[in-house]
């Protein structure tokens, strides 16, 4: 907003005349306007008076003699007045005797109506002939001359207020100036004094009047601060001095000052940062730690330690860490020994279901306790891993005994064997002799048995491995379990619709599902019912499906009973061969270490959740297999009588005894036999091309030369010739490349005359 | 106090005509008229006879008996008089002659004589403005008009005023 308001005095001056000059005149040219108005108005209905006066004079005569033709004649005379609106005459008994009305206007028939004042002045006039009134005449006017003419006025005020207020201007500004001259000059000293601190200038007496005594008062003034500046001067310079050394010495004392500071706060910096650093660092430790009193109560503890305890950082600081962290009485939970000791403790405990490595280290100043650090590291997950490997770790020892075992044993198994069926053979004729040789062969039967389940156990057996749907193989052989199991329990298949595929051989995923129903039955001896459920998903992080099955597609097979359960320690042994619960001569303890070598052997991953009375659960993975391939059909079991007559076979055998068996077979089948128990030596009979061979027998398991190398050797300059291979197990020097490679050439022992009569007749007429 | 009665009688008349619903006789009309016609002329100071205008006509005109209803009436300051004349009496007496009809010689005599006298004259006979006389009544559309003869005027000393020239027909005498 802008401040009209004039800031130098001689403007105020100038301003208050100008406007009392003007309100003056305004007032002035307002009365005068209204007294103009009043002028004009009376002076304009004198005329009209006049005039109407005349007109009606002149129309008496008319009116006397009845003559409204002259009488309108005359009334129109008045068009030359252009603000009369109209004019009626009346006779003398009020009768409207004549009338004009100007063009476009009202009409007013009567002068007993009175029109609005302010817009019109109606005059009403008798009209008189010897004094006597003969009629009236009412003239109506309108006020447009009146305006006309006040507008003149109104021009003429506001001119003379505007020319006035010129001149008025004129003589106020040359009177103020001549005024405020000495003023002035005054202010200008003045100026001078406080601007330039001069005070040797003097205000020039201009006048004599008020302004000349202000002058001379205002140059006395000047020459006694004079003076005083003068010994001021003196004073102030005497201070400067004495300032100037002080403020040397305070900026001296001020630098000292201010590094000092700058190094505590550097201080600050640090030791707020360690802190910081130190918190975060504590709380970033993922043990629990726990800083405790010389009596054990905890000071402070990190992060950890509050999610470990599931107590707030209140709800522990200030209590016994026996308490807190172990729920234990004071001083019964390791303390006391480290209290005496003064020496690193550390303990290993189970609490509320997990497992902790706990350390307890003193604080020590100056050779006395002062307190603790308390750690306790979760180690629940490695203890269990630890668990696991060292229960494979004693599988897989247990698993390599029984399979060496096992594969000695198939040795003496099959030359009885084929020395049994040679003499049932033989001795056909001799019934005693019959009944014996059956009963031998029944218990080298059991043997044999015996035998293959530790090969299954030791995951050495010969596996027939195909894809198939576990679902389908479930819902095909519910009938026979149920039929194997008795009437008294109940098997429910709660089967995953979706087809749940593996790569195994079926026919031992049969006797191992047999196998589970049948533990499953014998734990239910008042009945129950038997669950098996199938369930195909990714393998879970962190789920224990062993190193085979991380991150892979598994089916995850349950078979659940309610039968009476296993305690802790019946379950950590339930899977070693010979290890049974049932009493003596029921059980052989290879069922379900075979169930697990099985497991193991196809990349799977066994598990037994158990407790007493309630039931158990045994729970299988298996990696899930992606294409259902072509499934296997069983060759034919038929044993033929086949003629060897025309065959000449190559065995090679380290083991003399199984070595003469063989050969004692073939050669009542009419083979031709040239035997070695070397490959290197087989080789060179070979090549040096002698004899004409139709087959070739080999054991896998040699010295210096393995049956596998030998075979491979032989193909090289021999693509045709038939290959048997002899194996008591699947060795490590198998691999799984070699087992699909090699499948349909292997004979696993023990094997009787008829199985490898089979086998001859198998690869002879396909001829590999 | 005479105009006032005077005009009493008038409107008592008009009064009596529109109550009765009778329209007033051409007399009545007439002798209002000559009533009027002194209301707007100056005769020469003479001519007012002891501050009366005195009326005269000749004793056998139909008028005679309306015109005497006038007797009173005041004109300005003057009071209005009647009297009867016979052709032979002298104009002196009178301020204001009624002539009838007669023959021009007659006419022509008497005019002579009144100019003489400065009577003023009014007449109700067609043609007799031209004559001399200085005002003349006529019928015209049933109405009563009237003519003023200004030389007649001039010659009779009488002054007339523009108002009522304004309305009148103005006519000049015709010379035979």
């Amino acid at each position: 907003m802008i401040n009209l308001y004039p800031k130098r005095l001689s403007s105020k001056i100038n301003f208050a005349v100008l406007l009392a000059i003007l309100i003056s005149f305004m007032a002035t040219g307002i009365s005068v306007y209204f007294v103009a108005k009043k002028v004009v108005r009376n002076r304009i209905i004198s005329d009209l008076r006049v005039q109407s006066r005349i007109i009606g004079s002149n129309c008496s005569a008319a009116i006397l003699f009845d003559d409204k033709k002259t009488a309108k004649d005359i009334l129109y005379s008045l068009r030359a007045i252009g603000e009369i609106e109209s004019a009626v005459l009346y006779d003398k008994n009020g009768r409207e005797f004549a009338y004009y009305i100007k063009k476009g206007s009202i009409y007013r028939p009567h002068y007993s109506e009175m029109l609005d004042a302010d817009n019109y002045i109606v005059l009403v006039e008798n009209i008189e002939v010897d004094n006597e009134a003969v009629g009236k005449i009412v003239v109506t006017t309108n006020m447009n001359r009146i305006k006309t003419q006040m507008n003149i006025v109104l021009f003429g005020v506001i001119a003379g207020i505007f020319i006035s207020l010129l001149i008025a201007f004129a003589v106020v500004f040359v009177f103020t100036k001549r005024i405020f001259r000495p003023v002035r000059n005054i202010i200008e000293t003045m100026r001078k004094v406080s601007e330039e601190k001069d005070y040797s200038v003097r205000a020039e007496v201009l006048s004599e009047d008020e302004f000349g005594n202000i002058a001379r008062g205002f140059n006395d003034m000047l020459i006694q601060i004079q003076t005083r500046e003068r010994e001021l001067n003196k004073y102030r310079e005497h201070l400067e001095d004495e300032v100037r050394k002080r403020t040397q010495e305070l900026e001296t004392l001020n630098l000292r000052l201010e590094k000092e500071l700058s190094e505590v706060k550097r201080m600050e910096g640090i030791i707020s940062k360690s802190a910081a650093e130190w918190r975060t660092t504590f709380d970033s430790i993922n043990d629990a730690v726990f800083l405790l009193d010389e009596n054990g109560d905890v000071i402070r503890c990190n992060k950890t330690a509050s999610e470990i305890t599931g107590l707030s950082f209140s709800d522990i600081v200030g209590k016994n860490i026996c308490s807190v962290a172990h729920d234990k009485m004071k001083d019964d939970c390791g303390i006391s020994e480290v209290m005496q000791n003064r020496i690193r403790v550390a303990r290993e405990i189970h609490l509320r279901d997990k497992v902790f490595q706990v350390f307890y280290d003193p604080i020590l100043s100056q050779e006395k306790l002062v307190g603790f650090v308390h750690i306790m590291s979760d180690i629940t997950e490695k203890y269990n891993l630890d668990e696991n490997i060292r229960q494979v770790q004693k599988m897989e020892a247990v698993g390599r005994l029984a399979g060496g075992v096992a594969h000695d044993f198939n040795n003496l198994l099959s030359i009885m064997t084929l020395y049994t069926g040679s003499l049932i053979k033989r001795l056909k004729d001799d019934q005693r002799a019959q009944n014996e040789l059956n009963e031998i062969k029944k218990v080298i039967e059991r043997a044999t048995s015996l035998s293959r389940q530790l090969l299954a156990f030791s995951r050495k057996q010969i596996l027939n491995p195909e894809v198939f749907d576990v679902n389908e193989s479930l819902r095909s052989s519910h009938k026979m379990l149920s039929r194997l199991i008795g009437e008294n329990i109940k098997i429910e298949l709660n089967l995953q619709e979706q087809s749940a595929l593996i790569f195994a051989d079926k026919s031992q995923f049969d006797n191992v599902i047999m196998n589970m129903v049948i533990n499953s039955r014998d734990a239910m001896p008042d009945g129950g019912t038997i669950t098996i459920s199938t369930e195909v998903r990714k393998a879970e992080k962190d789920e224990l499906v062993g190193p085979d099955l991380k991150d892979k597609d598994i089916l995850i097979l349950k078979i659940s009973d309610n039968g009476q359960g296993m305690s802790e320690e019946i379950q950590k042994k339930i899977f070693e061969p010979f290890f049974t619960t049932k009493p003596k001569g029921k059980g052989t303890g290879l069922g379900l270490a075979m169930v697990y070598g099985f497991v193991r052997q196809c990349n799977g991953f066994i598990d037994v959740k158990s407790k007493l009375s309630e039931g158990t659960t045994f729970v299988l993975y298996f990696p899930v297999a992606g294409v259902k391939a072509g499934l296997r059909t069983n060759k034919s079991g038929l044993i033929r009588q086949i003629d060897g007559s025309k065959m000449h076979i190559l065995l090679v055998e380290d083991d003399d005894d199984v070595r003469r068996s063989i050969i004692k077979m073939l050669e009542d089948n009419n083979f031709r036999i040239t035997d070695t128990s070397r490959a290197q030596n087989a080789l060179s009979l070979l090549l040096s091309r002698k004899e004409r061979y139709d087959l070739i027998i080999s054991d896998i398991v040699m010295p210096e030369m393995n049956g596998i190398e030998f075979f491979k050797k032989v193909r090289e300059f021999d693509s045709e010739i038939p290959f048997i291979l002899i194996t008591g197990y699947s060795d490590d020097f198998l691999p799984q490349e070699d087992m699909s490679k090699y499948r349909d050439n292997i004979i696993q022992k023990p094997f009787n005359e008829s199985q490898l009569l089979e086998k001859i007749r198998e690869i002879a007429s396909i001829g590999r | 106090m005479g105009r006032l009665l005077a005009a009493t009688v008038l409107a008592f008349i008009l009064y009596s005509f529109s109550l009765f619903s009778l329209p007033p006789t051409e007399y009545q009309v007439k002798t209002a008229l000559i009533y009027n016609f002194l209301r707007f002329v100056d005769l020469e100071k003479d001519s007012y006879k002891n501050n009366n205008i005195v009326i005269c006509s000749f004793n056998n005109n139909a008028l005679n008996k309306e015109i005497q209803k006038l007797k009173g009436a005041n004109v300005s300051q003057y009071v209005i008089d009647f009297q009867e004349i016979q052709d032979d009496d002298n104009l002196e007496k009178c301020s204001v002659l009624i002539i009838d009809k007669r023959d021009d010689h007659s006419l022509r005599k008497i005019l002579e004589r009144a100019y003489q006298q400065k009577v003023f004259t009014i007449s109700d006979i067609d043609g007799y403005g031209e004559k001399g006389v200085v005002i003349n009544m006529f019928l015209k559309d049933d109405k009563v008009k009237f003519e003023i003869n200004t030389e007649a005027s001039a010659k009779s000393g009488v002054k007339i005023s523009s108002r009522l020239l304004s309305i009148a027909k103005i006519i000049k005498s015709i010379n035979k």
